[in-house]
């Protein structure tokens, strides 16, 4: 691989790879939900916890893939798929699962606004893959078939 | 075709080392951040700082020897206790010489309300002689709770008109409160006589209750007289019999008014210091980058550019550079101070109540401008320097 | 009237203590459209008398007059608009810059001179005239020698200049390229434009309607029967 294609696909992928890291060491490392009692049933927060840490090791994943993905449209679908689940995702601790009530549970005040954050970093590395490096992949193709492309049709005319 | 502007020319030169341009943006974002996040944090800590001393109309505090911390970590930061002082006290309070008045309060902690574990502060008051929980409640347009009824904090959970279970009783939220940054927001009120009740039907065995205790007593001295004198008067009288405590209000606000002072302090000098670095970083940049770039300089004076206009670009640049890494700090001390304030403030143990969105709109604008700034004022010395000398000069020099 | 007049003119440096005329009493008259070879090895001065006639280095002594306007009256300001809209100057070996493609290279004089008008048409024009208008969106590293030269040319046509200065323009080109260079300097000429370039070798200049020999700064026509 060039030294500039591969600082591409850094680039292309650190981005998702890093804050999907980030999001499944969040619900159990970084900012724990609420303990479970002892005797007692997990709450809805811990079970949050867990479908977020799934997610956060399927963004590292499709991080992972997006480094080497070889066109410029592979990485803009991943990385479009990636927005979508990223929604899906904060939909987790506020409608499909949910949170404890009380807005000062550590769930509350912690992982919330954290995993909040690491969907958001997710959302923002994506849109930066699909648009920044889609309109420099796009510019270097056209640079590319101009400076190579025309002497070969005036050959022909 | 669009025309070829500064802009076009100056974001042209950045990228082509977008590493060198990337870790200069970093500088200033991180002097931004530190600037804003630190503004933000010790602007809210002090707004909690005045709301508690607002409410707080109590001069002095007596509550029971060895409770005073468990008393303050309840009133600032909601952390549940119990404890107990002999409810004769009051009374013999009440006339004491100096005090104006007195009013009982009783602290109760549950075990778990609602639905979680976490245990809940509940604060009974006395509906007739409360002059601090009492206009607070009514000021938020909240009439005295009836028998079965409470009165929640900011950020206890349950709608109005729903029940919350407390020691095994049910009760109907009356109303909720608006935010005081203080443990307010995570207490529940009600009156002394429905605690009374509540606690002589109590289902939680753990809970001990001697008829007519109550936890706290907050007094008003009356005006023109030291506080800490009378403050002293009634240690002498009574510490002993009663086995209490005083927590003079003032110096509580003030001991937490001084490590505020600290928050502030420190937030500056690391601002400050950030801001210094980045400018630093900014100048060598420049300075350095001044030389690498002579023959191109030397090319655009070839081309009949002036020397103002070479100084243009240079500052355009730098411009550039410093308003994009005001804009990433700004946004990331706002992305992370406003999700995680709750956060931070418990961690601080510091009461907090945000500021309105106005003031940190125009806290940002002020924090942005001075990160804008960095970048031109840094590289002014090299944008005189670029255009000075024989173009030819400055053209052979580069090779 | 001439495009330039050049009278006596010098410049001294000193070199390890020992004052040393890089070039020394130089006189030279440049009428529109007429095309002035200026042949010379290595270190004649070549270089640092169009530098001179630029305005871009000062002179010792002596006096340069383009179209009129005797350059060494004017401040920096005035010297640097003198030379954006009546000079264009092709310096000697790769002046594009790397970052911009060639069609921002070219109109970089227009962005200097701060004019309104549509820089499009005229861009395009001389891109086309020298062949490489398929290059406009390109980056100067992925061309050849010969481009980038091409491109330096149209750069310097782009303010309708009366004179035009170019450094050693085949010093680094092939036979091919070099010819097409030339090609487009006589084009100019044509055109009414006074063309004065510098070579090291007879090969250029015989494009040339005179050719000036340099030799240790002082500057000598060379005369018919020599040519």
């Amino acid at each position: 691989m060039k030294a500039s294609s591969w600082k591409r696909s850094l680039a292309a992928s650190l981005p998702v790879a890093a804050p999907g890291l980030l999001l499944a060491a969040i619900p159990f490392r970084l900012f724990p939900v609420c303990p479970v009692p002892h005797g007692a049933a997990p709450m809805r927060c811990y079970w949050s916890g867990s479908v977020l840490e799934g997610f956060g090791a399927a963004f590292f994943l499709v991080g992972v893939m997006l480094f080497f993905a070889r066109s410029s449209d592979m990485r803009r679908g991943m990385c479009a798929a990636a927005v979508l689940l990223a929604v899906t995702a904060g939909m987790v601790p506020t409608h499909l699962v949910g949170l404890c009530a009380s807005p000062a549970m550590p769930c509350r005040i912690g992982t919330f606004p954290a995993v909040m954050v690491a969907l958001a970093l997710i959302v923002m590395g994506s849109l930066f893959v699909i648009f920044y490096l889609g309109y420099i992949d796009a510019r270097e193709r056209r640079s590319h078939e101009a400076a190579h492309d025309i002497p070969n049709r005036q050959e022909q005319s | 075709m669009k025309p070829l502007t500064t802009f076009q020319i100056a974001k042209n030169n950045l990228r082509r080392r977008p590493a060198r341009s990337a870790g200069l943006c970093m500088a200033v974002a991180v002097s931004a951040f530190a600037m804003f996040g630190g503004a933000l944090l010790s602007q809210g800590v002090g707004r909690g700082v005045e709301s508690m001393s607002n409410r707080l109309g109590a001069d002095i505090l007596v509550v029971p020897h060895g409770y005073d911390k468990q008393f303050q970590a309840a009133l600032l930061r909601g952390e549940p206790s119990t404890f107990y002082l002999k409810g004769d006290l009051v009374d013999k309070l009440r006339f004491f010489p100096g005090v104006e008045r007195a009013a009982p309060q009783l602290f109760l902690a549950t075990l778990n309300a609602s639905c979680c574990t976490m245990p809940v502060q509940v604060i009974a008051y006395d509906p007739e002689a409360d002059f601090v929980v009492k206009p607070w409640v009514s000021a938020n347009a909240v009439p005295t709770p009836a028998g079965d009824e409470v009165v929640v904090g900011h950020m206890v959970g349950g709608e109005t008109g729903t029940e919350i279970s407390l020691f095994g009783r049910k009760f109907r939220i009356a109303a909720r409160l608006d935010r005081t940054g203080m443990g307010f927001d995570t207490s529940v009120f009600m009156t002394m006589g429905s605690a009374k009740k509540l606690l002589r039907t109590a289902k939680n065995a753990a809970v001990k209750y001697e008829p007519g205790s109550v936890s706290s007593i907050m007094l008003a001295v009356a005006p023109g007289l030291n506080i800490k004198d009378v403050a002293n008067a009634i240690l002498r009288e009574y510490a002993i019999d009663y086995d209490l405590e005083i927590v003079v209000s003032r110096s509580m606000i003030s001991d937490i008014a001084k490590k505020l002072g600290g928050l502030s302090l420190l937030s500056r000098a690391l601002a400050a210091l950030s801001w210094i670095c980045a400018a630093a970083a900014l100048f060598i940049f420049f300075f350095l980058m001044l030389d690498e770039r002579r023959r191109e300089f030397g090319l655009f004076r070839i081309l009949g550019a002036k020397r103002g206009k070479l100084a243009g670009i240079v500052l355009y640049e730098s411009l550039l550079v410093s308003a994009a890494g005001g804009i990433l700090g700004i946004a990331a001390a706002l992305g992370l101070t406003a999700p995680f304030h709750r956060l931070i403030t418990t961690a601080l143990e510091l009461p907090y109540l945000a500021i309105p969105a106005g003031s940190a709109l125009v806290l940002g604008a002020g924090c942005l401008l001075s990160s804008v700034a960095v970048g031109p004022l840094s590289c002014l010395y090299s944008a005189i320097r670029i255009g000075s000398g024989d173009a030819y000069l400055t053209l052979r020099s580069g090779e | 009237m001439s495009v330039l007049d050049v009278r006596g003119l010098c410049k001294e440096y000193v070199r390890g203590g020992v004052p040393f005329r890089a070039v020394d009493s130089a006189n030279l008259r440049v009428e529109p459209g007429e095309m002035v070879g200026i042949v010379g090895r290595s270190g004649s001065g070549k270089t640092t008398f169009f530098n001179m006639v630029a305005g871009l280095l000062t002179p010792s002594a002596g006096s340069v007059s383009v179209a009129g306007t005797d350059i060494l009256a004017l401040s920096d300001a005035e010297r640097s608009e003198l030379r954006n809209r009546r000079i264009g100057y092709v310096p000697q070996g790769q002046s594009l810059l790397a970052n911009l493609t060639v069609l921002d290279n070219v109109r970089l004089p227009h962005y200097f001179a701060a004019r309104d008008d549509n820089v499009a048409g005229r861009v395009f024009y001389l891109l086309g005239e020298l062949g490489i208008a398929h290059l406009a969106e390109t980056c100067p590293p992925q061309l050849s020698g010969g481009e980038m030269r091409r491109a330096a040319i149209a750069r310097a046509m782009m303010n309708r200049p009366e004179l035009l200065l170019a450094d050693e323009p085949t010093g680094d080109l092939d036979a091919g390229n070099a010819r097409a260079a030339m090609d487009a300097f006589a084009a100019l000429a044509a055109s009414g434009v006074a063309v004065v370039f510098s070579a090291h070798g007879d090969d250029a200049a015989r494009r040339a309607d005179r050719v000036v020999e340099m030799e240790r700064g002082a500057m000598r026509e060379r005369t018919f029967s020599e040519a």
